[in-house]
């Protein structure tokens, strides 16, 4: 841990104390055993619950994250439900109305959302809104007043969702184009299905599978996304957590953050292929 | 026939395909007008990028994207800052791919026991988000130009093996290695000789999509402050130093957003066309 450790970072900024000083403040927080027994103990804790208390503030860990986390699942459940939505909408009417204008004029747009990067695309549109005077900067929790804290979440929401929005479009596109050739859709149409209900009931809950694979693996990226929207739209979630702990080189509350994350990370993954069997009860566990 | 003897033979031939693909042509074009920016930095930057002027005037003609907060002129910025931005994707994605593609050959050649432990090693990489991976390596390495490399690389280490596994694991069946193999040529021959030549289209293609989110990351790591450090400039960097005058020189937020677009635009159509190029079947699909 080559940058300094939380001792000498809080020596810089506050008073300063004798080497003695120093030496009983590293044995307070563990800093002065080796790694490997840093590790260990942090593991034997963690396994008794126990995630530490941050270096920084003297909080405990799990609590701050626990605080944060609900922020962080709200900003990217809605950009994943602004995602599925968006994507699934564009890639049908991309897969019905094939080559014709409005196919090419998405598929342009799902390249274009997949090249520009979140947080840019964050900074324009608050810029945009706040001349436009519908933005104000500043979070509000939802229980204290829903609609100011939609007023923030939406627009972050769907910056964060836009390169989601563009891969689901284009994967929906692409199986439901090849779902819509197969045998039984044909079938389905001489038999004198209207064209609704062939394409609600038979052509898209078969297109569906390759979209909720693609889906599930890359609900991660927004977990990813979400520190650097949260920081651009100053939102007090688990990404701006991490972030100050990043700064603060606090590793308790860096350390927490990575395995809750990567926890909640494998437990939506194990969900995705639960939805599987729904989907196509052809998959058996 | 080398490997390097095949991708010379598969660049002509790509090259030649690329030529008739309107989508990967675009990208091509996109992306060798970007590189020879940085490369001719020297010569068509109008000012030095660290040279300091009049502060935070609006875009004229004088200074044609306007000057950032110590009067530094920002299109001189925006043309060094693309070598940064760009090296750091280069390095990154160098690093994935030497670590990456031996993985993929190795697990995927011999199979067994040393592929499920390799796998699970990538599965254990590949469940943390990329991003926050690359984070988090920055966090314990310190912020840093290669160490945003370094971090990128590792993040994106399971793209690459998982890409090469699966072609190997089928190209290794086939009869011409079967063949090989009957008249005793050694493994490392048969490898490189058979295996990684005819399983190396989606390691291209897969080159120019992770150079394209190598890009895209290295601005976000920057945008936090964590990778290329001032007075360096790197499009994620100045995007960071903007930040502070977002209200007050919006035109310091704007310019860099717009070269990181453009450059990973032609990764990813250039990306998307060689698939096409080299996987016709995919090729009415996306």
């Amino acid at each position: 841990m080559i940058p300094g450790d939380v001792v000498t970072l809080l020596l810089e900024t506050s008073l300063a104390l004798t080497p003695d000083q120093l030496l009983e403040l590293k044995a307070m927080y563990g800093l002065d055993r080796p790694v490997f027994s840093q590790f260990v103990g942090w593991w034997a804790s963690v396994l008794q619950g126990n995630l530490g208390v941050s270096f920084r503030t003297g909080l405990p860990v799990l609590g701050q994250i626990l605080y944060t986390l609900p922020v962080t699942l709200e900003l990217t459940l809605l950009a994943f439900i602004f995602s599925i939505a968006a994507g699934l909408a564009a890639g049908t009417v991309c897969a019905i109305k094939q080559n014709s204008k409005l196919d090419i004029g998405i598929r342009v747009f799902n390249v274009l959302g997949l090249s520009i990067p979140a947080f840019w695309l964050g900074i324009i549109l608050i810029l945009c809104l706040v001349y436009a005077g519908i933005y104000k900067v500043g979070y509000v929790s939802i229980t204290a007043d829903p609609i100011k804290n939609l007023m923030v979440m939406t627009p972050a929401a769907i910056v964060l969702g836009i390169d989601l929005t563009s891969l689901i479009s284009r994967m929906n596109r692409a199986s439901l184009l090849d779902v819509l050739r197969q045998d039984y859709i044909r079938t389905a149409r001489a038999k004198g299905l209207p064209e609704r209900l062939v394409l609600l009931k038979h052509a898209l809950k078969n297109s569906l599978i390759p979209v909720v694979t693609l889906a599930g693996n890359e609900f991660g990226r927004l977990l990813g996304g979400a520190i650097i929207v949260e920081e651009v739209f100053s939102i007090p979630g688990v990404g701006r957590l991490l972030l100050r702990a990043t700064y603060d080189r606090d590793y308790p509350l860096i350390q927490g953050i990575i395995l809750v994350t990567a926890v909640s990370f494998v437990l939506l993954n194990l969900l995705v292929d639960l939805l599987y069997t729904y989907l196509d009860p052809r998959i058996r566990y | 026939m080398t490997v390097l003897g095949f991708l010379r033979d598969r660049a002509s031939q790509s090259i030649r395909l690329i030529g008739h693909n309107k989508v990967a042509l675009t990208g091509t074009i996109i992306i060798v007008g970007i590189l020879l920016m940085i490369l001719l930095a020297d010569v068509i930057a109008p000012y030095d990028p660290e040279k300091q002027f009049t502060r935070l005037v609006p875009p004229c003609s004088e200074y044609l994207l306007g000057t950032d907060r110590l009067g530094r002129d920002v299109t001189s910025r925006l043309i060094y800052g693309g070598r940064a931005s760009l090296m750091v994707a280069v390095v990154s994605v160098t690093i994935a791919m030497a670590v990456g593609v031996p993985i993929g050959l190795i697990s995927g050649y011999f199979g067994k026991t040393l592929d499920n432990v390799l796998m699970r090693i990538m599965d254990v990489i590949f469940s943390l988000p990329a991003l926050l991976l690359a984070i988090t390596i920055v966090a314990i390495l310190g912020p840093g130009l290669l160490n945003a490399a370094v971090a990128v690389g590792v993040s994106y280490v399971p793209r690459f093996a998982r890409i090469t596994r699966g072609p190997v694991m089928s190209v290794k069946e086939r009869p011409y290695v079967e063949a090989a193999r009957a008249i005793g040529a050694s493994s490392r021959r048969i490898v490189f000789k058979y295996v990684l030549p005819n399983a190396s289209s989606p390691i291209i293609i897969q080159t120019t999509l992770a150079l394209s989110s190598a890009i895209l990351a290295e601005a976000a790591i920057s945008y936090l402050g964590l990778g290329v450090q001032p007075p360096t400039p790197s499009w994620g960097s100045m995007l960071n130093e903007a930040k502070l005058y977002l209200f007050i020189a919006p035109w310091l937020s704007i310019s860099p957003g717009i070269a990181i677009v453009f450059t990973v635009l032609g990764l990813n159509l250039l990306g998307d066309g060689l698939r096409d190029v080299f996987d016709p079947r995919l090729r009415r699909r996306l």
